[in-house]
């Protein structure tokens, strides 16, 4: 039990904290959520240890964890806005870096509401994370082909959702 | 909304992607070939050499600003102190798992997120137990239990999408929704033993305001299967007034 204690834990997250805080600051728009991702996705690390350590690239095994858990948050946080008549979003206290993160949030909620999961998670990797093809693939697990099938099928998705709104802006 | 600029070209600038500025930072990718690749790139490339600043420089400020992982005596916030303790609790949990009965977290570990969370523990034919994380395989023969952790209270149902996309109840041996009070991670009773069918393997935790029969979440989730063959269902498809976690796992022939 000693040599699975905080020594492990702290150098774990010495070295990984600060990509999984970026990364969910960047999704969810503030430092507040960002921290409790964090929290989350530490936790969720220690638990599988083992399967942690021995994962080829622990860095895109974070990566995928906190993608993903960042669209739970997301989808939790729609549905609990649509049931209190839709009040404005909940308060945070956003940082001027996370700016772009409230942006990407916004369009987040809309579209993990109406396009697979599978899509999305592929979708930001490429649009966000500015990932080529191979590094998606090889962060999801699948071949490069599904990868840019996956992203045709979400560019033609998108497109139609974003349409009213460029009508609208026009 | 121009977060996402869907006119990026496929085939790229050659520029490094922030996964592979990270995998430096951490070393992940130390004395490989791909290292080698990176650092060339960035010795000619400007752009990627200041993003790589950038991250440097976030990383020593979130450092900095970081909850240690101590006893909050250094004036650590309140919230952060239940970090401190979440995470010493979760390696003493990993350490308990056995006999296949998971212990329950600390009410403290979680703090936001989903309203429902699965947690999936895997015991393999040799008798090893295991929590069994995202994206890991399990074999045919193995028993799985879940443990859920709701938000709020309801009644909450696990259903099951194999490889042959055949919706299946995982959760309710009495073909009722169980009960969950909230933050309170709970043991689902029973365990299912998986069948031979191979493939991608996902998981659909619900919770919802109604008891339900467990059939009326599969019947859900099928016909969504039914309507787009080639996608998981979302929650707007399942048109179902329940929250929503998922969990994937692959299933492979033992070895």
């Amino acid at each position: 039990m000693r040599e699975m204690g905080q020594p492990w834990v702290e150098a774990l997250y010495r070295r990984y904290g600060p990509l999984v805080f970026r990364r969910a600051r960047m999704l969810l728009g503030s430092d507040e959520a960002a921290w409790d991702v964090v929290q989350e996705v530490f936790v969720r690390a220690l638990r599988a240890r083992d399967g942690f350590r021995n994962d080829a690239s622990q860095t895109t095994w974070l990566y995928r964890i906190t993608t993903n858990y960042c669209f739970n948050v997301t989808r939790d946080r729609t549905r609990r806005q649509a049931r209190l008549a839709e009040r404005p979003a909940e308060p945070a206290a956003p940082s001027a870096a996370a700016g772009a993160g409230q942006e990407t949030q916004l369009l987040l909620a809309e579209i993990l509401e109406k396009i697979p999961v599978e899509l999305c998670e592929v979708a930001v990797y490429y649009y966000v994370d500015q990932m080529n093809q191979d590094e998606i693939a090889a962060t999801v697990g699948t071949s490069r082909k599904t990868v840019g099938n996956r992203l045709r099928e979400f560019r033609a998705r998108a497109q139609t959702l974003l349409e009213p709104e460029s009508e609208a802006s026009a | 909304m121009t977060a996402l600029n869907l006119n990026r070209s496929d085939a790229g600038d050659g520029c490094l992607s922030d996964l592979a500025l990270d995998q430096l930072l951490t070393g992940e990718s130390a004395g490989s070939l791909a290292e080698q690749t990176r650092r060339r790139h960035l010795a000619q490339c400007p752009a990627c050499a200041a993003r790589l600043a950038e991250l440097e420089r976030e990383a020593a400020m979130f450092l900095a600003d970081r909850p240690r992982l101590a006893p909050a005596s250094d004036g650590a916030s309140g919230r952060r102190a239940r970090w401190i303790a979440g995470a010493v609790a979760a390696v003493a949990a990993v350490a308990a798992i056995a006999l296949f009965r998971p212990p329950a977290p600390p009410s403290d570990i979680r703090v936001k997120g989903s309203a429902i969370e699965i947690e999936v523990f895997a015991k393999s034919t040799h008798g090893r137990v295991a929590p069994l994380f995202p994206g890991q395989v399990a074999h045919p023969g193995d028993l799985l239990r879940f443990r859920l952790t709701a938000h709020w209270a309801g009644y909450a149902g696990v259903v099951s999408v194999d490889g042959a996309r055949q919706a299946s109840d995982y959760g309710s041996p009495s073909g009722r929704l169980t009960a969950l009070a909230p933050y309170h991670a709970q043991l689902l009773d029973g365990a299912i033993e998986l069948d031979g069918v191979l493939g991608p393997e996902r998981l659909y935790a619900f919770l919802c305001r109604d008891r339900l029969a467990s059939a009326a979440l599969v019947r859900a989730v099928q016909t969504a299967l039914d309507a787009r063959p080639s996608m998981s269902p979302t929650a707007a498809d399942l048109r179902l007034d329940c929250a929503l976690d998922t969990f994937a796992f692959t299933k492979v022939a033992a070895p």
